[in-house]
């Protein structure tokens, strides 16, 4: 009898061990996460626009009076300047959310805090934000730095559609977004 | 015979516990961590911090699993209610209405969905979201929203649907995204009028 008890007992250790190990273990080794979602939809450092239609990727556009796009970046070979917007075809209302490969927000923002409401942000790694600092280049003059903890991850540009009018300034606002690399040596 | 099997009988006693219970209570973990960390008003339910690199692993485990892309702390906060202020389920035969007011935002849209958070209704003609601007006040400050299966006068939003639905509000750019657990929210209230045909 004592020895059933101490294996019920060594059982029940054990499956705190165990516990323990796989919610450490399940980001990690979960494949249909965020960051592999997100890897599917296109080709790296460029915005690809969500469906609101049940999307075969998983990763729809919800809200009905919003359009998102996201863009995966890689800033291992320099800065990646996210634009977007001109004096012509802003929206009402946008805004902008970078996380890194874990699906951990680094950054957001929206319109309301931006210069001229334009999307104007600098993604760099700590050794590229000290020669960005160093440097100054006058096309990021005005854009707002954001340091990333690692070189990879995605950022994704929400706007704003009131009524299906908007639909074509959304559209255009969006495919008008850019998040490609740049040289800043 | 016996005694010779049983300390290998005893040491796959102990395996099983240890496997079995430690997969079923991640398991259980994973369902259950949203109504343990999550901020609640009322039937609404939001978790602000979830995106944020804060969490503890319970959060993240739940993340990765949901694999959904989520809003920045400065774009804004969801709110799904899955239940109406009794803690009755939510059904898409039932009609409610959905009064009162919301934390301060910059416009908040809010949509029903199924339960696996799916939109319902499939004719684009009927009301299936509204959003704070299209939405008629009711003279206090506040809105008064009829969800219900048949067209109903005022703020109508069209939930027709077999099975359980979610409201779901959505908050943009809100303080109450970043400060959700410290200020007082004040969320609408969702009463049920009426079920089946009534």
């Amino acid at each position: 009898m004592r020895s059933f008890v101490a294996a019920v007992l060594a059982g029940l250790f054990g499956a705190a061990l165990v516990h323990i190990v796989v919610v450490l273990a399940t980001p990690s080794y979960a494949t249909r996460d965020v960051w592999s979602k997100v890897q599917r939809l296109g080709e790296t450092g460029a915005f690809h626009r969500l469906e609101s239609a049940p999307a075969v990727i998983g990763l729809p556009n919800r809200d009905p009076f919003l359009r998102s796009a996201v863009c995966v970046f890689d800033a291992s070979h320099g800065p990646i300047h996210v634009t977007a917007g001109d004096a012509a075809g802003t929206p009402s209302f946008w805004s902008l959310a970078v996380f890194d490969t874990d699906g951990s927000e680094v950054y957001s923002m929206n319109d309301r805090s931006a210069v001229e409401r334009r999307v104007d942000v600098v993604l760099a790694t700590p050794t590229q934000m000290l020669r960005l600092r160093r440097s100054r280049p006058e096309a990021l003059a005005t854009s707002i730095l954001v340091a990333l903890p690692g070189p990879k991850g995605y950022v994704a540009l929400r706007t704003s559609v009131d009524d299906p009018s908007w639909d074509e300034t959304a559209k255009r606002f969006l495919d008008g977004a850019h998040c490609a690399a740049v040289d800043a040596s | 015979m016996l005694r010779t099997l049983r300390l290998p009988l005893l040491v796959v006693l102990a395996l099983a516990i240890a496997f079995y219970g430690g997969i079923a209570s991640s398991l259980y973990a994973f369902d259950h961590v949203r109504q343990f960390e999550s901020v609640t008003v009322g039937p609404w339910s939001a978790w602000p911090d979830l995106q944020t690199g804060r969490v503890d692993p319970y959060a993240r485990a739940y993340r990765a699993r949901k694999a959904d892309l989520l809003l920045g702390e400065a774009e804004g906060v969801v709110f799904t209610a899955k239940t109406d202020d009794q803690g009755r389920a939510l059904s898409g035969t039932c009609s409610y209405v959905i009064s009162g007011t919301t934390p301060r935002a910059r416009f908040w849209t809010l949509r029903a969905t199924s339960a696996d958070g799916a939109p319902i209704g499939g004719n684009p003609a009927l009301p299936h979201a509204f959003q704070s601007q299209d939405v008629l006040g009711d003279g206090h400050g506040g809105m008064r929203i009829a969800a219900a299966p048949t067209a109903r006068p005022g703020n109508w939003l069209a939930i027709r649907h077999a099975g359980r639905i979610h409201f779901v509000l959505t908050l943009y750019d809100t303080p109450a995204a970043g400060n959700a657990g410290i200020i007082d929210l004040k969320m609408p209230s969702i009463e049920r009028t009426g079920c089946g045909d009534a």
